[in-house]
């Protein structure tokens, strides 16, 4: 038997403006993220990807019982949602109806948090957690960290706040010689993995409309196939990706949507195979092994670990001076002001200024709405300038109030 | 081995400009990978040998210093050259003078003015397409596209002219010399391939010159990495940590817009410092309005001709680098810049800019951005550093034996 996991991220950040320059920190006069531009590439990727997407996984989930799948949302994407195109939360919802989805739960805002404060990690994916129920009235039981970072405290902690489960990135280094399409565990806790079947999965995310690839074109047929040769050599398929593979990196006119329409069949004509939600496959399947995440894994690059996001000085500083804030913001016990905070800490701002491969032009280039990495590094810094300074001004102006309420009830 | 009869102007250590370094070290490339060079220069002293032969145009030429005068009246010369006292300077600047060198001959020899001596190098022309034995003409600028021209009509043999400066880009668009625009037209009509140092060169031809894209192959320079050897020393600047200007301060190289965005700078940095190294016919007009604006506390004017060491000092101390040409065919010195491992902001209106993606781009006249970047690469050590960092690792790409190579594919496709 083999049951494939199907399971999507679904996140878009609040990118900051591009013109929010030196000279406009203190100033209050320009908002820190660029809505216009947020509203065009929410509205561009739901018409594009979100929107038909859902249709035809509805579609499916009608058509064949057996299909299952599972995301995660973030709340950065919940709320522009809400904002700017509440016709995507109704086809989730709608998908949600059907009984036959799983959703995750993740850090609300995207973060790098684990890394950085366990205590703010812990916070927003509480916050998750009320999204979920808000939205979906659902109460999610496994966990995906941001980018899939992962490491064997994290499975710790997830396991003593009662998880059933957790995704994480099916790398080669901490796989060695076995292969994904197990359960396994870590070495240091009993919470059930389920890793990425990451070439499987990127035949469909990064390579389906490569034309160089041997594969190309890569039809359903094909594809389950590869599916079919799993059996007797795994139990479970997990294939992980972006949402945004239909429709958005995978343009319509590849075939994206013609290939998922005709996957769950092709998938299910073989007797063996069946879908499952990463719920159902936990509790079907037992843990085959043990795999020791010491460091950092995630599914960024090709790297697959942290440094997409931190490790050149730009993004080491910035994480640095945006995280040490923490204990001072949440002193204001302001939602506006933790709020704004907890969006500057989404992992984009970082990816954007990664370094690594900016010569190349590569995919940290395709996905930034900067031009480069030392842009986003300026306008995140200067955005972070001012947002220090209010929050300066935030203590001063309690602390005059509070003068004058003391001289206010002398008088009286 | 393809032989190539190269006419140049310049050749270190008698230069100008970029002009000279990017012959020199284009043709040491061209040489080592199997192109033998016949380089053409007006004078060339007594006894100087480098890595190409070195053909003394002036010793080619038979005629009389009367029958000189005659040949260019006929031929009708402008004289209100824009700036002859710009011309002057250009070819009086010489380094390391050898011991040969005699800067008093030289100054009989170059001419009284530029014009006559690119009629008189074109004559010389004559003999020298007789002495030497070559395959192909290869003609830098518009100073020799005379003597090209006329290579090419006595030999028959093809020619290819390579472009580093336009008239527009010297002009910035304003009071284009007819007579310079005229040859460098003509140029471009008899070569039968022509050589841009950038895209942005190659849309000048198409655009102002009417010339076929086809006919243009992009060569981009390229750097000799060499390591800056640095005893010079100035007290004065030695602990600041200073935005650089350097060049030639004239219309071209925009100092204007490096002063505009100064004054913004110092609205939010009270202690930023700009040096401003080199000479030109702006040097008053920038000090003025550094004098009105209250900023001459923060400038250091280095107001005179800087030799290389002098160069390297300045831009290795420097914070950053600031090229804020109005156009720029190419620009050599933010690679320099880079060399010293000091990040650079860099027009765009400047060749340069194709090459690089670890640098910071501005158009000329955004000055609101271009005082956002220097502002922000005196305030964080972490996006200065990672600038320079990154960028010098990119020079790698920019080689000369990338271009050299690319020069020599096109010799050999046109043979």
């Amino acid at each position: 038997m083999v049951s494939v996991i199907f399971y999507f991220q679904v996140h878009q950040p609040y990118r900051l403006r591009e013109d929010f320059t030196i000279f406009d920190i203190g100033k209050n006069e320009k908002n820190y993220f660029d809505i216009g531009k947020n509203k065009f590439i929410l509205k561009k990727v739901a018409e594009k990807s979100y929107i038909p997407t859902n249709k035809t996984m509805l579609k499916l989930l009608k058509k064949h019982e057996d299909f299952k799948i599972s995301y995660s949302i973030t709340g950065t994407v919940l709320e522009q949602f809400e904002e700017y195109y509440p016709e995507v939360l109704t086809t989730f919802q709608e998908l949600k109806d059907t009984k036959r989805v799983e959703f995750l739960n993740e850090t609300s805002h995207h973060s790098l948090s684990y890394i950085f404060s366990k205590k703010e990690f812990f916070e927003q994916i509480k916050l998750h957690k009320k999204l979920m129920k808000k939205y979906f009235n659902v109460n999610p039981k496994v966990f995906r960290n941001t980018e899939l970072i992962f490491h064997n405290n994290l499975a710790k902690d997830l396991e003593e706040k009662g998880y059933k489960g957790v995704l994480a990135e099916g790398a080669d280094k901490i796989l060695g010689w076995r292969n994904p399409n197990y359960i396994y565990k870590t070495v240091n806790s009993n919470i059930p993995l389920l890793l990425k079947n990451y070439r499987l999965s990127d035949d469909i995310a990064f390579r389906f409309s490569n034309k160089h690839w041997k594969e190309w074109p890569l039809t359903a047929d094909k594809f389950s196939s590869w599916i079919n040769q799993i059996n007797g050599n795994g139990e479970v398929v997990n294939l992980f990706m972006d949402y945004e593979t239909f429709g958005e990196h995978q343009w319509k006119d590849t075939g994206i949507f013609e290939f998922l329409k005709h996957l769950p069949k092709k998938i299910l004509e073989h007797k063996d195979n069946n879908f499952l939600t990463p719920s159902e496959a936990i509790k079907k399947y037992p843990i085959r092994g043990e795999v020791d995440f010491n460091h950092y894994v995630s599914w960024a690059d090709l790297d697959r670990d942290l440094s997409a996001w931190m490790g050149n000085k730009m993004q080491d500083t910035a994480l640095k001076e945006v995280y040490e804030i923490e204990k001072i913001v949440k002193k204001t016990k302001d939602k506006n002001i933790i709020e704004t905070w907890r969006k500057l800490l989404t992992s984009d701002h970082f990816y954007y200024m990664c370094t690594k491969y900016f010569s190349d032009g590569d995919v940290h280039k395709y996905f930034s709405p900067y031009d480069n990495p030392y842009d986003a590094f300026i306008i995140f810094m200067n955005v972070l300038e001012d947002f220090k300074i209010k929050l300066k001004n935030y203590f001063e102006e309690k602390k005059a109030l509070k003068k004058e309420e003391k001289k206010l009830k002398r008088i009286i | 081995m393809v032989k190539v009869l190269m006419l140049g102007w310049e050749f270190p250590p008698i230069m100008s400009g970029g002009l000279g370094i990017v012959c020199r070290d284009l043709t040491k490339y061209l040489v080592k990978n199997n192109v033998e060079v016949f380089f053409v220069m007006p004078y060339v002293p007594e006894g100087f040998k480098t890595h190409v032969k070195i053909i003394s145009a002036n010793k080619k030429l038979n005629v009389s210093l009367k029958e000189l005068k005659e040949l260019i009246k006929k031929n009708a010369l402008v004289n209100g050259y824009t700036s002859p006292e710009e011309f002057e300077k250009k070819v009086y600047i010489i380094e390391n003078i050898t011991e040969n060198f005699d800067k008093k001959n030289l100054k009989k020899l170059y001419g009284e003015n530029l014009f006559e001596e690119v009629e008189k190098y074109a004559l010389s022309i004559d003999k020298i397409v007789k002495d030497y034995d070559f395959d192909i003409i290869h003609a830098h600028d518009w100073m020799t596209y005379k003597a090209a021209i006329r290579a090419k009509e006595l030999t028959g043999k093809k020619l290819i002219v390579h472009i580093h400066a336009t008239e527009f880009d010297r002009s910035g668009g304003n009071s284009v010399n007819s007579y310079v625009y005229n040859i460098e037209k003509e140029g471009f009509e008899k070569a039968d391939k022509i050589i841009a140092v950038s895209k942005y060169t190659k849309n000048i031809l198409v655009e102002k010159y009417n010339v076929n894209p086809d006919k243009i192959e992009v060569v981009h320079n390229g750097i000799e990495r060499e390591e800056a050897k640095i005893t010079y020393e100035n007290e004065y600047l030695k602990n600041k940590d200073y935005l650089l200007f350097f060049g030639r301060i004239t219309l071209q190289k925009g100092p204007e817009y490096f002063v505009e965005a100064a004054k913004k700078v110092l609205e939010v940095k009270k202690d930023a410092y700009f040096v401003f190294a080199g000479t030109g016919d702006k040097v008053n007009e920038i000090m003025n309005k550094v004098l009105e604006y209250g900023m001459h506390k923060n400038f250091y004017f280095y107001n005179k001709h800087v030799n290389r060491e002098e160069v390297y000092y300045l831009f290795k101390n420097a914070r950053a680098y600031v090229l804020s040409s109005v156009s720029e065919p190419f620009g050599i010195t933010p690679l320099e810049a880079i060399n010293v491992k000091t990040p650079v902001i860099i027009s765009k209106q400047a060749g340069v800019s194709e090459v690089l993606q670890n640098v910071l781009k501005v158009d000329f006249w955004d000055i609101n951005k271009m005082a956002n970047y220097m502002a922000n690469i005196l305030k964080h050590d972490p996006l200065k550093e990672t600038l320079a960092e990154h960028s010098y690792k990119e020079l790698d790409n920019v080689s000369w034996d990338k271009a050299a190579l690319k020069v020599k594919k096109i010799y050999e496709d046109l043979l």
